[in-house]
């Protein structure tokens, strides 16, 4: 019961604080808070363990691959949401 | 390598170091250097330490692409940094919070002995991980001079060396670190500083890999495919997911990274202290995960690397500096020792000025107040007396992290740095529920903190004092006063995880339970209840703290005087007293209220010099505080909340009545000046000719018809608005008014060549309604079509429900979805002409918008397939 009062309050500040600027700025939080829940999901297990093959790019094992990928995509992800804030 | 060469490029290094501090100091007296989202994203940057720079090199070639979670972890948490950050820089800000310490006293009830716990714990936390920078940092000396690289740390000359760091270090941060007595004021000096060493070893680590991968071996194919070849290096390629409870090691140790990367007294003092500006924030989110993503590009080479090219007697820990070493190249070894270096003294710089800040406001000064050894000070001697503590403390944090060098033995840069993660961790359910729930208490926050502490030590820092041979090694194998449960690697036996995630689960698990648990049944204080208040609410309404006055007692003007004038001279505090007055008249505050007030701001200017709980325990040694009950402080509170929204609605009940004089004034003035205008003309020249004289006149008719019109349309308004209005409700038939209204603007809609449709689904749909009032709205749907519409018109009305539906469509350029509710308002188009020009009263919705209610109906707008739809409902039940 407390960790869902926690995260509804969580919640409501999120959207109140987007609420109380734009249109624009409840977009983004949206648009972040999807950012950390995706790699959230991307660098934990089982999702990992996907990449954990004996698979190879150019002789670079699979999983060097998945980790740095992604990483720059999040990087590239928050530059997007964030350049016209 | 000659010696001699490495100790003059160190000491150039550093010298360079001091010049550029300076630089920053005297610069920032014009323009601030480090008010930029650049230099904040690479001051942030003091999360990679030497343990960045050596360490991970070292894991990554024992155990693979374990280490990575360190870096990958703060790049999941930095979206969050947009809540959880922006939230704690606010609140820093209103209430002049320096440290981690003040941060989590400050939110339940400015506790000192929180402070006190959080302060100790830290200490204890973090001096171990600067300790091993200082090793770090003599260890990469050594192996510069090519002296033995397994030869141990005690050894008399690498201490020596790391003696002579910590003195520079010292100096440096004393310089910079307690030049000014006011937190508020950032220290630009040592900030730059920062910022230039972490784009010096990001540079230098960019070096030595590209010299690595590029040059030693033919690039990134190359290594991989020989380690490939080898299968005692074929493990490190991939995660090693042979025990079970791999998943939950993984999430843990991502989790402590999380944690560590805002709760680490350095990254705090960084992220929040140092913060210049909350915008500087939504850079770092990007930039700081790409500066870890660079920094990490070449680890995994330079291990395989090192694994593949170099002796075994090597630690793995050098690999980075004995690589170019071993290919003779030295001033790529040069370059790789020196951004080392920059590694390991950025973090014991912010390290230690952070845990001296924390020493000094939250332990030394607390202490010395409640001892009364202050009362042996002089008024004017405070302000000297606070900074003299401020380097003490340094120099005790340094001495403790020196002391504690000379007693360990070989501990990874890694896993000491990683018991300080779990360390921090501890930190998290009281500050980040400290943010969202009010209901969370002072009792339950210390004891969360002080059981995951203990289990902390039980499973982390008893082992390490196990293997210095401090305690029996029994205590390992057959638990603790011989209890099986009680094993420092398999509490309660939870046997197959990895030491680090062991401990973290534990840990956490204890702590937030005991958080909850005794949040729950705890009650809070005043202070506490006040304090959750505005740390869960400061995003709403964080402006107006002063205003939220949650304090009864007695407290004097000239006393709280006095107390300032200890710490700033008597101009400023007469200033800043001038300051105070002119907002409390200005706020209407009733005496108790400006009492209270009085405190708050004098605590405020306070915790300026000595952190907001030291602030608190001066004050409230001059003012008598009354006990509020839990009922009282809700009582205020709600009271104040209340009284601030109908503030609010005053505020914006005038401003509506401002607008509207405004607007209406203007729209009079248009009509007046043309009627006067014109009349003068008349007047001026009666030999007019009559034709002239009879436009004139029919110009002066038609201005006189807008403006009753608009007066008629004002008092319409005024008297909806009031309730005064009287509507004559008949049963009326719809249709039959639409069809009205239509023959009206029949000729209209035929000369602008407008094609109307006109959809009346019910021969006949019975209403209650006035007339007369319904014909205006209708009319005024339909004048607004003709308006703006392109080509097309269409009216529609039939009944669903119960509810009786009228809309006029037409195919203009519509509203947009966010003025569907404010184009409404009164006089909306006035205000937003760059939306539509003008070409009526702009009262005609408002009105219209009444009437429907009256008849409680409802209106509105909607825009959907390039047509914009006008529309009411009547109810039919008559």
């Amino acid at each position: 019961m407390l960790c869902l009062r926690m995260v509804k309050q969580y919640l409501y500040e999120v959207l109140l604080s987007l609420k109380i600027k734009s249109f624009s700025m409840k977009k983004i939080a949206q648009k972040v808070l999807f950012v950390f829940v995706f790699l959230l999901f991307i660098f934990n297990f089982p999702m990992v363990s996907t990449a954990n093959e004996a698979l190879v790019f150019g002789f670079v094992p699979a999983i060097v691959v998945y980790i740095f990928s992604f990483w720059l995509l999040a990087v590239i992800a928050l530059w997007l949401i964030f350049r016209k804030v | 390598m000659n010696w001699a060469i490495v100790i003059i490029v160190s000491f150039l290094y550093l010298v360079l170091l001091f010049i550029l501090a300076f630089w920053a100091e005297k610069k920032a007296e014009s323009r601030s250097l480090i008010n930029s989202p650049y230099v904040y994203a690479l001051s942030l940057a003091v999360y990679c330490t030497a343990w960045t720079f050596y360490g991970s090199v070292g894991r990554a070639a024992t155990s693979g692409v374990d280490f990575l979670l360190i870096y990958v972890g703060p790049t999941i948490a930095a979206p969050l940094w947009w809540f959880i950050l922006r939230k704690i820089i606010r609140i820093a800000k209103v209430q002049n919070i320096s440290n981690i310490a003040d941060l989590i006293a400050t939110r339940y009830g400015k506790s000192i002995s929180l402070g006190v716990l959080v302060t100790l714990f830290s200490v204890l936390g973090v001096v171990p991980y600067i300790a091993l920078q200082l090793k770090a940092i003599s260890e990469s000396f050594a192996i510069i001079l090519d002296e033995h690289t397994t030869q141990p740390i005690q050894s008399a000359s690498l201490m020596a060396y790391a003696f002579y760091i910590v003195i520079v270090l010292g100096i440096f941060t004393v310089l910079f670190g307690t030049r000014q007595l006011d937190l508020n004021r950032k220290n630009e000096g040592i900030v730059f500083a920062i910022a230039f060493e972490s784009i010096f070893k990001l540079i230098a680590f960019l070096v030595a890999g590209i010299f690595v991968t590029f040059f030693m071996f033919d690039g990134f194919s190359d290594i991989f495919r020989r380690a490939n070849e080898q299968e005692i290096l074929s493990h490190l390629l991939k995660i090693d997911t042979s025990h079970l409870h791999k998943p939950l090691e993984w999430f843990l140790v991502s989790a402590s990274s999380m944690f560590a990367v805002m709760f680490l007294p350095r990254q705090f003092q960084m992220l929040v202290a140092e913060n210049k500006d909350e915008k500087h924030l939504q850079k770092a989110i990007w930039l700081f995960p790409l500066y870890l993503w660079l920094i990490n590009i070449f680890v995994i080479p330079i291990a395989l690397a090192g694994k593949l090219s170099l002796n075994t007697s090597i630690d793995a820990d050098a690999y980075i500096l004995a690589l170019p070493l071993a290919q003779k190249n030295f001033v790529i070894a040069l370059l790789v020792y020196l951004g080392g270096l920059a590694a390991a003294t950025s973090m014991v710089i912010v390290s230690t000025m952070a845990l001296s800040l924390m020493l000094t406001n939250n332990l030394f000064i607390p202490i010395a107040l409640r001892a009364k050894l202050t009362n042996y000070l002089k008024d004017d001697s405070w302000a000297k007396w606070v900074l003299y503590i401020r380097r003490l403390s340094i120099i005790l944090v340094l001495a403790l992290a020196y002391l504690y060098l000379s007693f360990i033995t070989n501990v990874s840069l890694v896993s000491i740095g990683l018991v300080s993660f779990v360390a921090v961790s501890q930190f998290a359910p009281s500050i980040i529920g400290g943010l969202y729930w009010k209901e969370a208490t002072g009792r339950g926050a210390t004891l969360g903190i002080l059981l995951g502490f203990i289990v902390w030590g039980f499973t982390l820092v008893l082992p390490v004092l196990v293997s210095n041979g401090i305690f029996s090694k029994q205590i390992l194998t057959h638990g603790f006063l011989g209890i099986s449960w009680l094993k420092p690697h398999q509490l309660f036996g939870l046997d197959g995880i990895e030491p680090i995630a062991h401990a973290l689960f534990w840990s956490l698990s204890f702590n937030i339970l005991a958080y909850i648990g005794f949040s729950i049944f705890s009650v809070q204080s005043s202070q506490e209840r006040n304090q959750a208040e505005f740390f869960v609410d400061v995003l709403k309404h964080g402006d107006a703290y002063e205003n939220r006055l949650v304090w009864r007692g007695t407290a004097h003007q000239k006393d709280l005087e006095n107390l300032l004038i200890r710490f700033l001279d008597m101009p400023r505090v007469e200033k800043l007293m001038e300051g105070f007055e002119k907002r409390s008249i200005k706020n209407t505050l009733n005496p108790q209220e400006k009492k209270a007030a009085l405190v708050r701001f004098a605590e405020r200017i306070l915790a300026n010099a000595i952190g907001s709980t030291s602030a608190r325990m001066l004050v409230a040694s001059v003012v008598q505080e009354e006990e509020l009950s839990k009922d009282e402080v809700l009582k205020i509170i709600q009271e104040s909340q209340e009284l601030k929204k109908l503030n609010l609605e005053l505020k914006k009940a005038d401003n509506q009545k401002n607008e509207f004089i405004s607007t209406v004034t203007h729209e009079l003035r248009t009509p007046l000046t043309s009627i006067r205008s014109l009349s003068e003309i008349l007047s001026d020249n009666p030999d007019l000719e009559e034709e002239e004289k009879q436009h004139f006149l029919h110009t002066v008719i038609s201005e006189t018809e807008r403006m009753e019109r608009l007066i008629n349309q004002v008092l319409d308004l005024e008297k909806f608005e009031s309730g005064k209005q009287k509507l004559i409700l008949n049963k009326q038939e719809l249709n039959t008014i639409i069809l009205e209204a239509l023959e009206i603007y029949r000729i209209v809609i035929q000369e602008k060549g407008f094609y109307l449709e006109v959809k009346l689904f019910q021969q006949e749909i019975w209403v209650k309604a006035d007339r007369d009032r319904l014909l205006q709205v209708i009319l005024n749907f339909l004048s607004n079509a003709l308006k703006f519409a392109e080509k097309n018109i269409w009216v529609e009305s039939f009944v669903e429900s119960g509810q009786a539906h009228f809309c006029v469509c037409d195919d203009g350029k519509g509203v947009p979805p966010n003025l569907e509710e404010a184009i409404f308002e009164k006089f909306f188009q006035a205000e937003n002409q760059n939306i539509r020009k003008p070409k009526g009263s702009g009262l005609g919705l408002a009105i219209s918008k009444k009437i429907i209610q009256y008849h409680q109906g409802l209106i509105g707008v909607k825009r959907s397939n390039h047509t914009t739809k006008f529309f009411f409902t009547l109810p039919t039940n008559l």
